[in-house]
């Protein structure tokens, strides 16, 4: 679990430098995207969006897609970003 | 890099036991859980007491809780998990008619959810991490129907469809997904058998015996290593011919 709970804002930062990181590990340019961008529009995957998910596991030690929140319903980096601060709030 | 790190569901027993015993020779470090200790676990923390290269763990299948814990001890330890043996089941038979709703149960949470779960918490990082291995055994019961085992039958076919439609999806992130169906070999499960129904099973057999569990080992091992890099999406039948 998590050892003093993040900001908003270190969320929301942390989560855009993580989908930045995975697509230029694939050798994807990163384009530039602002929260209400759909996350398809930035280049991920399904399958990077699974990559994305453990590095910020192992960031702060937690799933919210394990239980709490169907990852169906995220489609934006701004859904992304409220389901990581839903679940770290009401821990 | 390290050395691979195997993760056995219910690898203290039985063919579990044996799958282990065969990665720590291969060189692998070996993570295994089951409900309770047995004498192989006994002898491994015995030869590694600072549980460099063995770590087990008392953790019931049911609980998805304590195996998601178990995953995270594991990455803590080693950094990660490169291959998944999801081997943990029981076996439940008798006529189906007839069977508790209890066992129903029972044979659907270890047999199938345990190791769905299992598979779930491990393949986020095995993605990170650029490639893995996911091992199911599964059971000459999903590719031929016996009286008495209908339960156990629709868990092991049930694993298979699970490892054909993961292959699919996990293989464009170099992640191999292969089941690995038994046949009968000596374990608890075939001692259960009457010495008339044993008998019945050998002369089945082309090979005319039963197998043992080192066999089915091998061919688990070789599933999982670079030799078999290029099967995906497969159900291995290690049978001595019975379903030939």
């Amino acid at each position: 679990m998590l050892n003093g709970k993040p900001t908003d804002g270190e969320i929301e930062q942390t989560i855009r430098l993580a989908i930045a990181d995975v697509l230029r590990r694939r050798g994807h340019e990163v384009p530039p995207f602002d929260e209400d961008a759909l996350l398809v529009e930035t280049g991920l995957t399904s399958l990077d969006l699974a990559a994305l998910i453990a590095r910020l596991e192992q960031r702060w030690k937690i799933d919210p897609f394990l239980e709490a929140v169907p990852i169906t319903e995220v489609r934006t980096v701004a859904d992304l970003c409220r389901a990581y601060r839903d679940f770290i709030n009401s821990t | 890099m390290g050395d691979q790190v195997a993760l056995i569901s219910g690898g203290s027993r039985g063919l579990g036991a044996a799958i282990a015993r065969r990665c720590l020779r291969a060189g692998y470090v070996v993570a295994t859980f089951s409900r309770s200790t047995a004498p192989f676990v006994d002898e491994q923390r015995d030869k590694d007491p600072a549980g460099a290269r063995f770590y087990w763990a008392p953790v019931d299948g049911h609980d998805a809780g304590a195996l998601k814990r178990f995953v995270d001890a594991v990455s803590e330890r080693w950094g990660g998990v490169d291959a998944v043996v999801n081997n943990a089941a029981v076996g439940r038979f008798g006529a189906f008619p007839l069977m508790r709703l209890q066992d129903i149960d029972e044979t659907l949470q270890l047999n199938l959810r345990a190791n769905l779960v299992l598979t779930r918490v491990c393949v986020p990082s095995m993605v990170s991490r650029g490639g893995g291995c996911i091992l199911n055994i599964s059971s000459v019961n999903a590719i031929r129907g016996n009286a008495g085992v209908a339960t156990y039958s629709a868990t092991k076919a049930g694993l298979d469809g699970f490892t054909r439609a993961l292959a699919r999806e996990l293989g464009p992130s170099n992640i191999r997904v292969n089941s690995l169906a038994p046949g009968y070999f000596q374990s608890e499960m075939v001692a259960g058998l009457t010495d008339r129904q044993t008998r019945t099973l050998v002369r089945s057999t082309p090979l005319g015996r039963l197998g043992t569990a080192d066999e089915i080992a091998d061919a688990a091992i070789f599933l999982l290593s670079p030799a078999a890099g290029f099967i995906t999406g497969q159900t291995l039948v290690v049978d001595g011919g019975l379903t030939c």
